[in-house]
């Protein structure tokens, strides 16, 4: 675009005396000007368009601009808090960048150490038919992540995630329609209470004993004690983080207090919580057949003794045979 | 907030009350080299627990104050804090010169 028509363009819509004008804010004079609109600048700041989907694309509609963070930010929420089983709840008390960086490095390494650790206790994989190894899959301690979230975005996605109907018929989570329907649910999660302040969240990809057990003794520790060699940064870093609570179960699920997370790293691993289960409900069959076949047995051992007793030959043979139990 | 007086900071609260919020907000505003300067403790109470945050805060001069969180804004709080630290910092700048 030729510079002449810029500045006749902002020459007619009264272009504040500025130094410097943004690419962006050029971009809405020009708008302006052939649209012959007066309405030109701050019109960029944030619109509740309820028809915000680019031109020309087949992407669903978004109740902010669809090319904005805040429409980015709140998918990301929703696709964490649906497809996370356990995402633990932390206040960062003004962590210095440098900080959260040798966090995150002292995690992945604690991370990778569980790992080989159950790695370890795990049996070696059994191959198949053909010979060949089964993939193993992901370890869990890689997809462990610690993220920073915006606490408003979080609750207004936690609202969708948690309180839109399932057969809502909505173009899209993150559409207008889905805030709409899921409005009048603020503030009535246990959840949002925690949603205050500099937060952040680590996510699980499953519910891993060893691996949660692990994030709290490292970044939650009860008695601060570090080993020789740690980084000052790390230490400095871990003071200043507060665990406050977590959400189990994605979507529907509770949110729980630091004790609960304490008493969920005392379980073991799901394999062995399943076997425990299954020894259980097969236990309790079992109960279940002797107490219906009691009284039956007990109405068959009466009528038979009656019949012993009224029978004289039975008597006379029970007699001779006294020291052996009848046959069941 | 005037962060250079404070000695010592308390606080307990329980993150899944709502009127834990300027509590925890106060936490997250002392500076990052706080932990050199101060001596910071955080209690966390039980989910369960029906007790109201308390925030104590020792200043240098030995003045220990102690506010109910839970009836304060964030801004009344640092009001409430920064009105004895400016009083101290008067004494130190007549003091240094």
């Amino acid at each position: 675009m030729p510079p002449s028509i810029f500045l006749k363009a902002a020459a007619r819509t009264k272009l504040p005396t500025r130094t410097s004008i943004s690419f962006r804010d050029a971009c809405y004079f020009i708008e302006a000007f052939v649209n012959g609109g007066q309405r030109c600048y701050a019109s960029h700041s944030v619109t509740h368009s309820k028809t915000c989907v680019p031109p020309g694309s087949n992407q669903p509609a978004s109740h902010r601009p669809y090319n904005s963070r805040q429409t980015l930010l709140h998918r990301t929420y929703i696709s964490l808090l649906r497809a996370t089983p356990l995402m633990v709840v932390f206040q960062h008390n003004n962590l210095r960048g440098s900080e959260l960086v040798a966090i995150r490095r002292d995690l992945r390494v604690a991370m990778q150490n569980v790992d080989a650790q159950v790695a370890a206790s795990q049996p070696a994989p059994i191959p198949d038919e053909d010979g060949d190894i089964p993939p193993e899959p992901r370890p869990v301690g890689e997809q462990v992540k610690m993220v920073v979230v915006n606490t408003e975005l979080f609750s207004a996605a936690l609202r969708v995630a948690e309180y839109l109907p399932k057969d809502a018929k909505v173009g899209s989570s993150s559409g207008p329609e889905a805030y709409d329907m899921t409005l009048q649910y603020r503030g009535s999660h246990p959840m949002e209470a925690l949603l205050v302040g500099p937060v952040g969240v680590i996510q699980f990809p499953t519910v891993s004993p060893p691996h949660i057990l692990a994030v709290l003794n490292l970044l939650f520790p009860e008695k601060a004690t570090f080993k020789k060699g740690t980084d000052p940064l790390f230490i400095s870093g871990v003071s200043k983080l507060l665990l406050l609570g977590a959400k189990v179960d994605k979507v529907g699920g509770q949110t729980i207090d630091t004790a609960a997370l304490k008493h969920i790293t005392n379980l073991g691993d799901l394999p062995t919580l399943r076997g425990q289960l299954l020894g259980l409900m097969q236990s309790a069959g079992a109960g279940l057949v002797a107490t219906l076949q009691s009284p039956s047995k007990a109405l068959w051992v009466t009528m038979e003794g009656r019949r012993k007793m009224l029978d004289p030959d039975s008597q006379k043979s029970a007699e001779e045979e006294s020291s052996d139990p009848p046959a069941a | 907030m005037i962060t250079k007086f404070l000695s010592n900071v308390v606080a307990s609260f329980n993150p899944f009350s709502k009127h834990s919020k300027s509590t925890r907000i106060f936490l997250s505003m002392l500076p990052p080299d706080a932990r050199t300067t101060m001596k910071i403790q955080t209690k966390l109470l039980p989910r369960t627990s029906e007790d109201l945050p308390k925030i104590a805060v020792t200043f240098k001069d030995g003045k220990v104050m102690e506010l109910e969180a839970s009836k304060l804004s964030i801004k009344d709080l640092v009001e409430e804090l920064d009105r004895h630290s400016r009083i101290l910092r008067k004494k130190e700048e007549l003091g240094g010169n």
